[in-house]
């Protein structure tokens, strides 16, 4: 088991290693915009920039170098011309700012030289905020909708939900969250119509949560509702069920201790990949509800070009579904010791 | 099948079997009689037609009713994105300026639903001209019109606005929680002269006064201090009444002459008369949970300013500038000074000025959009324009006579009526302007007016066919995207799954790296790399996309490809290449194809999501791109929104469950079980 779980980590450091390095070489390879900051803010990135061995700095202008960034004459006379280190040597710098401080980069366009790692974690706590939310409300709301429409199979109840889960597993998240907004925010007045800000009243913020997060939840609770329901039917009509039943126990007890169990197997991993993986999806709930999240960032990097923010939410992202996939394979042999992921034959 | 009559089992009725079963039952000899002896017995031939595979599934794909039910539905969504945007004549790429937001209208205007009417509340009532915000409203369109008994409070300058304060606020200092205002520096010798940290200066025609709030020398003490310091006054102010909302709570009067000379005494200030500055300094009138919210300004209610008739130093020219109307006095700063009729024309701040709590009438009513774009509107039109309608022989006009000779000959004349005529001279050229009344759809040129099923956007596009037009996109790039990937995938996943070994543990390995990158990373990478072309995106979905095509098919394969059936094609001596596509493939199709239709809606979202990341397709509408640049307008109008959504949230529930319907149809084993 062990020397599985290591192999699966190193395999997913690998890969995230390839990634990460292709990522990086073609964000590299884009035109540079220029630093929206004052002189004094530039000047202090481009030092630092040549610091970290991404930029290089030259007394004076220098023709067929690289890509030219700034020029400058700093406070004591010095005249500073910046160039563009080539690809593979910013890569290389890159690498070792990692390994050695764990520096991902500096801002370029949103908070001009801070550490887009500090960035990063201003932002994720929302993201995490909402999400654990909604997991909290989703999972036995999914779970308990699932079970009754399992056991109540081929009933009005069953295919109601049945009928719901559907439509709402194809209505993209987006669309519910501008209905949602629509309806409560607009039309009603009940909630808040985007965000509220830090220095918001208590009540409005906790009003506020509610439509990302029902947003959030509505896929996830059709999902496990789904699933969970799948698992169920399947197991009740397998054979040890109707062992279980033969030997005498109630048809509550033989659903307790036998089907429920047997049916959470495949469920409860598929809840802790959930969680890791939803926290990537809500990327466009964030920016339609003006959530200052970790997806909200991607967009505003990406659309203000502040390659190095982008770089390292990608680098997030990428971390977070390859961690999932990982979690996913190796609780399935946790959870149930029959199962052995990658075992041969 | 082959079926030999040798024997023939003579069926008994089942009772009296059982009640012979009761007895001793032994069968005899003559239980079993042989029947066709001499017969040779022959292969039949079946009296049924064999069904083929396709048969077979079509008919159990007819028997699951919700799928039959999305499959029409997609049908019809597919011939309307091809048919829509033919048929429907109104220009998409170049939308007229004059058709914005129109509501969706069906039916006619007051039958209250769909009817291209919208309601409208809480608009400032113009009570001069008695009629809602003629600036943004046509009057003739308004219907219903509800004017509020009571008027509500404002804290924005609006021509229909009348009474209110002057606010001054600026930018918060980090060392004093005051107000900041830059430019002026402060003097060594003003009077109380603590830490004086902001002016406000304020101009009236050529004089400046200038106003200087102290800042405290304790926290808790907050703005207790006002002045008014004049260093140049050549005129007669007396009071000038401020109101300030602070923390205090007091009148408060300050006479500056008696300060200016007790702080400095001996410097000769040249004022001519009493000055004072009166603070009202009530907090009252301010809501309790905004007072703290307005330490850092200075409500002024009114500025006074009295002329001291005594003084004979000069003839002022503040007559009589009594500014009472905060409303009034923001006004004089937003509008051309040639209205003004004041002398004091200028009233300008170093500071932020605002209004608050100024009174205005709102109403409320319905309004036809149609109405106010193509209705009966006053409209100027030239002669040349005229003489088209003349020469059309619709009405007869006589530019000599004037208005007066207007003369309406058919319907479709759009002028009803003429009111004013202006003549102009450019050299020889001579140029007439005529006032009238039009109707508006007849000059625009159509024949009746227009009804858009949708409405019409921001640009004044045709909703109804620009949605088409965007379905249409979608579901092309999601069909051309999944067939790609279908065939890539395929071939990739049957070489992987059919060789197995090395070949297959190096492919697999190529996948997982592509795998484990975030889609929305690759068309991110993708799209500010190559562009924002249908083809990019086509590329960008392809790229990833195949991986799930190709890990089934490899799956598939490995299933079949030890069966019995194949190894006996294979010591057959059947090639590779035949294996694959005569006796694994065919086996497998129905998995696979039914994946790659259930990959169209997944792309379609794909395009959506993307394009809410500011990187939609451009020069080309897709459901994505229409959400996402309609999506700040869901306050003002919600329809924009509506039905692309209603369109996207079919498409995807449609194929979801056509696509398992084909799964269940095409591959009976599965059937019940709830694949992604």
């Amino acid at each position: 088991m062990w020397k599985y779980v290591l192999q699966r980590i190193t395999l997913a450091l690998i890969t995230a290693f390839i990634i990460l390095s292709l990522t990086f070489i073609l964000i590299a390879a884009l035109p540079a915009k220029q630093i929206a900051g004052t002189d004094g803010q530039m000047f202090a990135f481009y030092t630092d920039q040549v610091r970290l061995g991404f930029a290089i700095d030259l007394p004076q202008d220098t023709t067929g170098y690289g890509t030219f960034l700034w020029k400058y004459t700093d406070s004591t006379g010095l005249y500073h011309v910046w160039y563009k280190k080539p690809i593979l040597d910013q890569y290389f710098s890159w690498l070792g700012n990692i390994v050695t401080k764990w520096d991902w980069g500096r801002s370029t366009q949103i908070k001009v030289n801070v550490s887009a790692m500090t960035i990063i974690g201003q932002r994720l706590p929302v993201s995490m905020y909402l999400n654990i939310c909604s997991v909290i409300i989703s999972v036995p709301l999914g779970i308990f909708l699932g079970i009754m429409a399992g056991l109540k199979k081929n009933t009005l109840f069953d295919h109601t939900v049945s009928t719901l889960v559907m439509i709402f597993i194809s209505i993209p998240s987006f669309v519910v969250i501008t209905f949602l907004i629509w309806i409560f925010a607009y039309q009603l007045g009940w909630l808040p119509t985007q965000w509220p800000s830090v220095l918001d009243p208590t009540d409005q913020r906790v009003l506020g949560f509610i439509i990302p997060v029902a947003a959030l939840s509505f896929g996830s609770i059709c999902g496990y509702t789904r699933f969970v329901r799948a698992e169920l039917c399947e197991v009740m009509s397998s054979e040890y069920l109707l062992l279980a039943r033969t030997k005498g126990l109630t048809k509550n007890q033989a659903i307790v201790r036998h089907a429920l169990r047997n049916a959470f197997v495949p469920i409860l991993p598929s809840i802790l990949a959930e969680f890791i993986g939803i926290l990537g999806g809500s990327m466009i709930l964030e920016s339609i509800y003006g959530i200052p999240g970790i997806g909200f960032l991607y967009i505003t990097a990406l659309n203000s070009s502040d390659y190095n923010v982008l770089m390292v939410d990608m680098a997030v992202f990428t971390m977070i579904g390859l961690g999932a996939g990982i979690i996913l394979d190796l609780s399935y042999g946790f959870i149930d010791p029959r199962i052995r992921m990658g075992a041969k034959k | 099948m082959k079926k030999t009559k040798d024997f023939e089992i003579i069926e008994k009725d089942p009772d009296i079997l059982e009640a012979e079963n009761k007895e001793t039952y032994s069968a005899t000899n003559e239980d079993f009689k042989l029947v066709n002896r001499d017969d040779y017995a022959q292969d039949q031939k079946f009296e049924t037609k064999p069904t083929t595979f396709l048969k077979d599934s079509l008919k159990r794909f007819s028997k699951n009713k919700s799928s039959v039910v999305a499959a029409w539905i997609l049908g019809g969504l597919l011939l309307l994105a091809f048919v829509v945007p033919i048929v429907d004549t109104s220009v998409v790429s170049k939308p007229n300026s004059y058709e914005v937001y129109l509501q969706p209208k069906l039916f006619d205007a007051g039958t209250g639903f769909w009817d291209g009417t919208k309601k409208y509340t809480n608009i400032a009532y113009d009570v001069i001209n008695g009629c809602p915000d003629s600036n943004d409203f046509v009057s003739n369109a308004v219907s219903d019109l509800v004017i509020d008994s009571t008027p509500s409070l404002t804290n924005s300058y609006s021509a229909f606005a009348t009474g209110g304060y002057v606010q001054f606020s600026a930018l918060k200092t980090n060392s004093y929680d005051s107000l900041y205002l830059e430019t002026v520096p402060m003097v060594e010798s003003q009077p109380l002269q603590t830490t004086v940290s902001n002016t406000i200066s304020f101009s009236f025609g050529d004089e400046e006064i200038e106003y200087y709030k102290l800042a405290p020398y304790r926290i808790d003490i907050i703005y207790t201090t006002y002045e008014l310091v004049e260093g140049v006054l050549h005129t007669n102010i007396n009071t000038l009444t401020l109101k300030d909302y602070s923390k205090d709570y007091s009148d408060y009067t300050l006479d500056v002459s008696a300060l200016l000379n007790a702080a400095n005494p001996g410097q000769s200030y040249y004022y001519d008369a009493h000055f004072q500055i009166v603070m009202d300094c009530t907090k009252s009138d301010l809501p309790e949970e905004e007072r703290d919210a307005w330490n850092n300004c200075i409500l002024i209610k009114s500025v006074v300013f009295e002329t001291d008739s005594t003084s004979e130093n000069y003839v002022t020219a503040f007559t009589a500038p009594s500014f009472t109307d905060a409303n009034e006095m923001i006004g004089r700063t937003k509008e051309s000074a040639d209205q003004l009729t004041v002398y004091a024309n200028y009233w300008s701040t170093n500071g932020n000025k605002y209004l608050y709590h100024a009174s205005m009438y709102a109403c409320s009513f319905t309004y036809d959009t149609y109405q106010a774009a193509f209705g009966e509107q006053a409209q100027t039109i030239d002669n040349i324009k005229m003489n088209e309608y003349i020469r059309s022989g619709w009405c007869n006009y006589d530019y000599d006579i004037g208005p007066s000779s207007f003369e309406k000959l058919s319907e479709k004349c759009p002028v009803v009526s003429v009111s004013r005529q202006e003549t102009s001279h450019a050299g020889s050229i001579v140029s007439e302007t005529l006032y009238c009344s039009v109707i508006m759809y007849r000059y625009r040129g159509y024949s009746s007016m227009p009804r858009y099923l949708l409405g019409t956007d921001k640009s004044g596009r045709d909703m109804l066919k620009y949605t088409f037009e965007g379905l249409r996109t979608s579901l092309l790039l999601g069909i051309i995207t999944s067939a790609i990937c279908f065939i890539f995938g395929l071939c990739w996943g049957a070489i992987s799954g059919y060789f197995g070994g090395n070949i297959d543990l190096a492919m697999e390995r190529f996948t997982d790296i592509l795998g484990g990158l975030p889609w929305i990373v690759v068309m991110t990478l993708c799209i500010i790399h190559l562009g924002q072309s249908f083809g990019v995106f086509a590329l960008a979905l392809c790229l990833t996309g195949w991986i799930g095509t190709s890990s089934l098919t490899r799956t598939q394969f490995y299933r079949f490809k030890g069966r019995e059936y194949v190894l006996a094609s294979r010591t057959l001596g059947a090639s590779d290449i035949r294996l694959i596509f005569k006796h694994i493939l065919p086996n497998a199709m129905g998995t696979i194809i039914t994946s790659a239709v259930l990959m169209i809606p997944g792309v379609i979202f794909s395009e959506a999501t993307i394009s809410y990341l500011g990187l939609g397709l451009q020069g080309m509408s897709s459901l994505g791109v229409i959400l996402s640049s309609n999506q700040a307008e869901l306050l003002q109008h919600a329809h924009l929104l509506i039905f692309p959504s209603v369109i996207i949230a079919l498409l995807e529930i449609c194929f979801n469950l056509f696509g398992n319907g084909l799964r269940d149809a095409i591959n009976p084993t599965l059937k019940g079980e709830d694949g992604e």
